[in-house]
């Protein structure tokens, strides 16, 4: 029996669950490091409170009844009702403006990429990248090549609004 | 733990399995002295049940976040510590403290009651100036019984911390009751 085994069975002798042997009894009466740790253990343990009186039934079928309740979920807050004819007028506006911004290509264009141009009288060609225009204006100046100069084909800003009238009927077939 | 009763893991292991009778034993087991911890620590008789049945609640939703070489015990006193601590939170930090029935002198021996409650002021003194971890070791050793390892389940530290601290607060708790 040395000090610190004594130690550790003092809260329990104390709190009147087992009691002393023999040979703890003759350690304790002759050292006083461990009576006075014995005194300050038994004024603690005074202090302790007493095993409460609880209903383990009531306990135990709240716990059962809790583990098998469903997790709770959030209530789904449905979306509110559109009428069809606002549906409808809001895809025909998507259409619209698709065909506005992206043009014939279907591509959407890059926004900061765009340089910024004097609008023409005619907004389909303000949607339409530069380069896009150059290349429908290649083509169609292709065919009348052999009539033009080298180097005079004409830049979208040399186009008169006829002509850019003329432009979009072909592209647009 | 009485020979032939199945260990707490061997408990939760039949509970994992759907055995509802292992999670009874289990409140069984362990539902009283988590009532006294709860009760020693200022909560009232009338909802004592409730917050014991709320450990285990907790503690059964959460059993993944059990380390089964753990002991069981220390594990669901860190989860009443918690729950107390949300309860303090929410209660704007106020504790209720009810008067306990060693709060009242003894009449039988008046004399001897009131040297005993001298000592237990000393010992309340003493234990104000303990650190916070020094004081919840020394109180769930003397007043819960629990072991070292349930105690660092319980404070999130070893067993060997828990008893260095037992013993320092212990040797401090001497020097104010002589």
């Amino acid at each position: 029996m040395n000090c610190e085994q004594l130690s550790d069975r003092m809260p329990e002798v104390a709190r009147g669950e087992t009691e002393w042997g023999v040979a703890e009894r003759e350690h304790l009466a002759g050292c006083p490091e461990c009576a006075s740790e014995w005194r300050l253990v038994r004024i603690a343990a005074r202090g302790s409170v007493p095993i409460p009186e609880l209903d383990l039934d009531a306990i135990t079928s709240g716990v059962h009844r809790a583990m098998a309740a469903p997790a709770q979920v959030v209530p789904f807050r449905p979306r509110r009702r559109v009428s069809g004819w606002a549906v409808g007028l809001a895809a025909a506006a998507m259409v619209l403006l698709a065909v506005a911004v992206w043009g014939p290509t279907g591509d959407a264009p890059d926004v900061a990429a765009v340089p910024a141009r004097e609008p023409t009288l005619l907004p389909e060609l303000d949607g339409l990248l530069e380069g896009e225009l150059e290349v429908i204006l290649a083509s169609y100046e292709q065919d009348e090549a052999a009539e033009q100069p080298l180097g005079a084909v004409p830049r979208l800003g040399d186009l008169t609004d006829a002509e850019l009238e003329l432009l979009m009927e072909e592209v647009e077939g | 733990m009485a020979p032939g009763l199945p260990t707490d893991p061997q408990l939760v292991a039949a509970w994992r399995g759907g055995d509802e009778a292992a999670a009874s034993a289990l409140v069984r087991r362990h539902a009283p002295v988590l009532g006294r911890y709860l009760r020693s620590r200022g909560a009232a008789s009338s909802e004592l049940e409730d917050l014991v049945q709320e450990v285990f609640i907790r503690a059964f939703q959460g059993l993944d976040g059990w380390r089964g070489d753990a002991p069981l015990r220390g594990w669901l006193f860190r989860i009443a510590i918690n729950l107390l601590r949300d309860r303090h939170r929410r209660g704007g930090g106020r504790i209720m403290v009810e008067l306990m029935e060693d709060d009242r002198v003894d009449p039988a021996d008046p004399a001897g009651e009131l040297e005993a409650r001298e000592a237990r002021e000393r010992l309340q003194s003493g234990l104000a100036t303990l650190s916070p971890l020094q004081r919840d070791v020394f109180r769930l050793r003397i007043e819960d019984g629990l072991g070292y390892d349930e105690i660092a389940a319980a404070l999130e530290t070893t067993p060997g911390a828990a008893r260095v601290h037992y013993h320092h607060a212990v040797r401090r708790l001497k020097e104010c009751l002589e």
